[in-house]
């Protein structure tokens, strides 16, 4: 984008892009909820509607680093508007969907795009562009904050509706909601994109990656939030079955759930806020150390509905607490013209972590009948992402020997 | 000062609110057999 257009004001950044996150990855959170009444009523396996979320999560990583492209090129407020509608059409193509092909290509792929382009990654790129670096940090934090509450809110929201409405009418009344994403989405509507015409930029897509990846920071932090999503993925999937071999009742794995998402609300703000006082790579180091702690620990110490809910609190307040400083500090070193699409590259390799953590977890409890192995690679990724991160450099990257410095950094 | 207190008595009430939606026996029981499948 230019840099002599009016910059947006903060509290609307602020209002706008929490309010779409909280939308977006809320209505997302809770679709495990479908699983039971979805598969009765079409006959379907489990495996099917496993397979369309599956997807769906690859779908998301994929179309991420486009949509990461597009907003910094065109606006994130059209991407976002774009990313409504799919979200309406998917939630609409998931409720009416006869076979299992269609429900995959509607709840998997259409809704995994529409994510990509109305969550962190785009409503980064407008908070990077539009808050100064002094505030930066903690306004992605207010904005994870919001997704964070969003999942927390949205499951028994959605479990609400399915009682009371019925699962496809639930699913409708959804997708009516999701597109308050779209006015939304015209508050944040940036000055340099108007007309349609592309943003003008330093550099081109291709220079901006050629750089971020020969750049050893970015591959480390990549590498941390691929843990991120390895970690963060197979706890909440695989955790409930963990507990019910331990002899735990279902409603201990419950409110393991509640505890995460409460705390994972304040976890995100802290980090977020603490983003703008400590180096950030420190942040991420404690945090993936802290993971790997507070893991062996609980592994460690006799299991009781005590333990997993300390674990679980502990947890949350490390949950989704890496999407701000990891974002930020991308910022920080890159600029912001090509936020979103870096932002978008390393949300992939969170995805190709999620992938795995949920995959690996099934996979290897199947061949040996129980998750130690996974829980081991677990604390020794969290060391490894810890390790990682120490090594980044947080300072704004020199360009072409003249000591130029990326815009906004 | 005043209104940071407020959003932050806001924000707790608020997800205190929500933890409570958490607490009815039938949706927890829903919750763990279904929510964490697809986490």
């Amino acid at each position: 984008m230019t840099t002599d257009t009016k910059k947006l004001s903060m509290l609307q950044v602020l209002i706008c892009g929490a309010t779409i996150v909280t939308l977006s990855m809320g209505i997302r959170h809770g679709f495990g909820l479908w699983l039971q009444p979805i598969t009765q009523a079409q006959g379907w396996t489990r495996e099917t509607f496993a397979f369309a979320l599956a997807v769906q999560n690859l779908s998301w990583g994929v179309f991420g680093i486009f949509a990461g492209m597009a907003a910094d090129r065109f606006g994130a407020s059209r991407v976002i508007v774009v990313g409504a509608l799919l979200y309406a059409l998917g939630l609409v193509g998931m409720a009416l969907s006869p076979t299992g092909l269609l429900f995959t290509l509607t709840a998997g792929v259409l809704i995994g795009a529409a994510q990509a382009g109305t969550t962190y990654a785009v409503i980064y790129g407008v908070i990077g562009r539009n808050i100064s670096a002094e505030k930066r940090s903690w306004a992605m934090g207010v904005a994870a904050a919001a997704g964070s509450f969003g999942q927390f809110l949205m499951v028994p929201v959605e479990g609400f509706l399915i009682s009371g409405l019925g699962w496809k009418e639930a699913l409708l009344v959804l997708s009516g909601a999701v597109l308050l994403i779209a006015p939304l989405a015209l508050g944040l509507r940036e000055g340099g994109f108007s007309g349609g015409q592309p943003a003008k930029r330093e550099q081109t897509i291709a220079q901006a990656l050629r750089e971020a990846f020969k750049y050893p920071s970015f591959q480390l932090l990549m590498a941390g939030y691929f843990v991120c999503g390895f970690q963060v993925v197979f706890i909440g999937v695989h955790m409930p079955s963990y507990l019910k071999d331990k002899g735990l009742s279902p409603q201990v794995a419950s409110y393991a759930l509640a505890l995460i998402g409460l705390f994972n609300v304040f976890g995100t703000y802290i980090a977020g806020t603490l983003g703008q006082k400590i180096a950030k790579r420190k942040i991420l180091a404690t945090i993936y150390l802290s993971r790997a702690i507070v893991i062996a620990v609980f592994l460690a110490a006799p299991l009781s509905p005590l333990s997993v809910y300390i674990f679980a609190s502990l947890m949350g307040l490390l949950w989704l607490s890496t999407i701000p400083p990891t974002n930020a500090v991308v910022a920080q070193i890159f600029g912001i013209q090509h936020l979103s699409m870096l932002g978008g590259f390393i949300f992939f390799s969170h995805q190709i972590g999620s992938f795995l953590g949920v995959w690996l977890g099934g996979y290897l409890y199947d061949r040996t009948g129980s998750y130690d192995i996974v829980w081991y690679i677990a604390i020794a990724l969290g060391v490894f992402a810890a390790l990682v991160n120490l090594p980044v450099r947080e300072t704004p990257i020199v360009r072409g020997g003249l000591g130029k410095l990326p815009q906004g950094a | 000062m005043a209104w940071k207190i407020g959003l932050w008595a806001l924000a707790i009430i608020a997800s205190l609110g929500v933890f409570a939606l958490y607490t009815r026996p039938d949706f927890l029981v829903t919750l763990a057999n279904q929510i964490w499948a697809c986490f």
